[in-house]
């Protein structure tokens, strides 16, 4: 397994992705935005020979998501000579410089510091942080971000994580609660529920367009929502080229809670054996007190008996000495996820474990919901941001290699 | 490196101390790495010594928390773990009387953790850096 890695020297205290832009917060506290497109042109003028390998990494992670890369990849070869291309360039250690003040747009200010969590959705920035969370509305031109509106206050509680799905938002508000937010029927700013759906939540993670509450870091909830597809409404505004126009509201939140031992109950481990977990849309991931690393999918095929199905899978076993710290968080990427320690951030990819960084991080963040990102890892760390692109494992290859519904629609019609 | 903790003596009645305020540290025996393991009990990964220099690095200066009514202590920016299950905090509370021996136990901050004041006091003297702080805040040291 390769990985470019793309180091950006800054005083940062958190960072984002989104829509081909870097977001970050300054140390300063002002919100800045740099285009990814100039990063690729600085990288290309120093590394002309990596043009096109930088371009995929950085710019175009859907290069083998259509039909042309499912011809291309077919062609016995092409796959290894680009592999060979992305390890050499995976040799560089690339690091460029941008001017605090000329490259970097300024959004806004940050209403107080520090700042919890940032989540860019749906054209718009949100800001956690310990007065509540800040909504401001964005709107996106060649190589520039405006902020359609000053920051706007849309929660009061002290907000420590922000997750998004589907147009709707939840905001874990530690000993404050879980919340909920809608973009349906937008009008100006999300609409935020005044119910508290948990007394406690630390961060959430989707399992489809339910919702699993994280109270403490090993323990969580699993909230199952009521949900309806909505076919002739207008949906809201998406970024139309990252996001999926998704038309399914979430109409009745919590309609049934399990909790942690209901979901565990074919499972043949405990709640209490469990170190940390985080789950994906369809698994559930659990470092346990014992060092093994497992996997566990989930069993939703009635909706009112949301299981964790009894068979675990076993992962990156010969890792033992290395997982059996415990993470500080943790993020699904495909086929595997991106573990942040106390003082390194670990790849669990392939079957492998690489080591991305070898010293404390501020934020580790991955993008498997989005169209061009999704195969780059962005981690802040005190000096900087280290932008990490990941070379597909064979299986995701052979995966793309077996056409899918669509494609063979268009096969068949070509 | 790993951390070297100085070496410290148990007096006659199994306390440690005095502490520069004269305080005297007792060790209980369900809080030691050598316990069983209870699920409300928190177990140290330390020597009773070393569980005192956590407790004199924050009794001397004072590191007390206003919102949750104790002392809070933290090593080496948080370099060094103190408890079984990897924690890197650890919490003292305020003795009913104070003649009464002090005592502690580690803490995972998901649970408890210093409140703003405390925090802003450390950052402030170069015990954690921000980042450390964002993590404290948000329950993932």
């Amino acid at each position: 397994m390769s990985h470019l890695r793309i180091f950006i020297p800054a005083g940062v205290l958190d960072s984002y992705v989104y829509s081909g832009y870097l977001f970050a917060i300054f140390n300063d506290g002002t919100l800045r935005v740099l285009p990814l497109q100039k990063v690729y042109e600085a990288l290309t003028s120093q590394h002309a020979h990596f043009k096109g390998t930088l371009r995929l990494a950085i710019l175009r992670n859907d290069w083998q998501d259509n039909l042309q890369a499912v011809t291309f990849l077919a062609i016995g070869g092409f796959r290894k000579v680009l592999a060979k291309e992305w390890q050499k360039a995976a040799l560089n250690r690339f690091t460029i410089e941008f001017d605090k003040d000329k490259d970097w747009q300024i959004l806004a200010k940050a209403p107080a510091m520090p700042i919890y969590d940032i989540r860019l959705y749906a054209n718009r920035v949100y800001l956690a942080h310990r007065d509540g969370v800040r909504e401001g509305r964005l709107s996106f031109y060649h190589n520039e971000v405006r902020l359609d509106n000053p920051l706007v206050k849309i929660f009061d509680a002290r907000t420590v994580n922000i997750s998004a799905r589907s147009g709707n938002l939840m905001f874990s508000a530690d000993h404050e609660g879980l919340y909920y937010g809608s973009l349906w029927n937008e009008r100006k700013t999300t609409k935020i529920s005044s119910r508290c759906y948990a007394p406690k939540s630390l961060r959430t993670g989707w399992s489809g367009f339910d919702v699993v509450n994280y109270e403490r870091q090993a323990h969580f909830s699993y909230l199952e929502n009521e949900i309806v597809r909505r076919k002739d409404q207008r949906p809201f505004r998406y970024s139309e080229i990252d996001e999926s126009p998704e038309k399914i509201e979430i109409v009745r939140m919590a309609a049934k809670t399990y909790s942690m031992n209901e979901v565990l109950e074919k499972v043949p481990f405990q709640s209490g054996d469990v170190q940390y977990c985080f789950n994906s849309t369809t698994t559930c991931f659990f470092f346990l007190k014992d060092g093994r690393f497992v996997s566990v999918n989930f069993a939703k095929e009635r909706r009112d008996n949301v299981r964790l199905r009894s068979k675990i899978h076993p992962m990156f076993s010969a890792a033992k000495e290395i997982i059996s710290q415990k993470p500080s968080s943790a993020a699904a990427f495909p086929l595997g996820c991106v573990v942040e320690y106390f003082d390194r951030v670990l790849l669990f990819h392939d079957g492998k474990v690489v080591t991305l960084e070898d010293s404390p991080v501020i934020s580790v963040r991955t993008f498997p919901a989005s169209r061009r990102f999704r195969r780059q890892i962005c981690i802040t760390k005190e000096d900087g941001i280290a932008l990490h692109a990941v070379f597909p494992a064979e299986d995701e290859i052979s995966r793309i290699n077996t056409p899918n519904r669509l494609q063979r629609m268009a096969l068949a019609a070509a | 490196m790993a951390f070297k903790f100085p070496k410290c003596k148990r007096t006659k009645d199994g306390t440690y101390g005095p502490t520069s305020r004269d305080h005297y540290y007792l060790p209980i025996s369900y809080h030691a790495r050598t316990a069983l393991k209870k699920l409300s009990k928190s177990r140290w990964c330390l020597s009773e010594a070393e569980q005192f220099y956590v407790f004199r690095i924050a009794d001397e200066p004072w590191w007390q928390c206003t919102v949750n009514h104790g002392l809070f202590s933290i090593v080496d920016f948080g370099n060094v773990i103190v408890g079984e299950e990897g924690e890197r905090l650890a919490a003292f509370p305020i003795p009913r009387n104070s003649s009464d021996y002090w005592h502690g136990y580690p803490i995972q901050t998901e649970e408890s953790k210093p409140g703003p004041d405390l925090l802003d006091r450390w950052e402030e003297e170069g015990i954690i850096t921000p980042h450390l702080r964002r993590k404290i805040e948000t329950g993932r040291l």
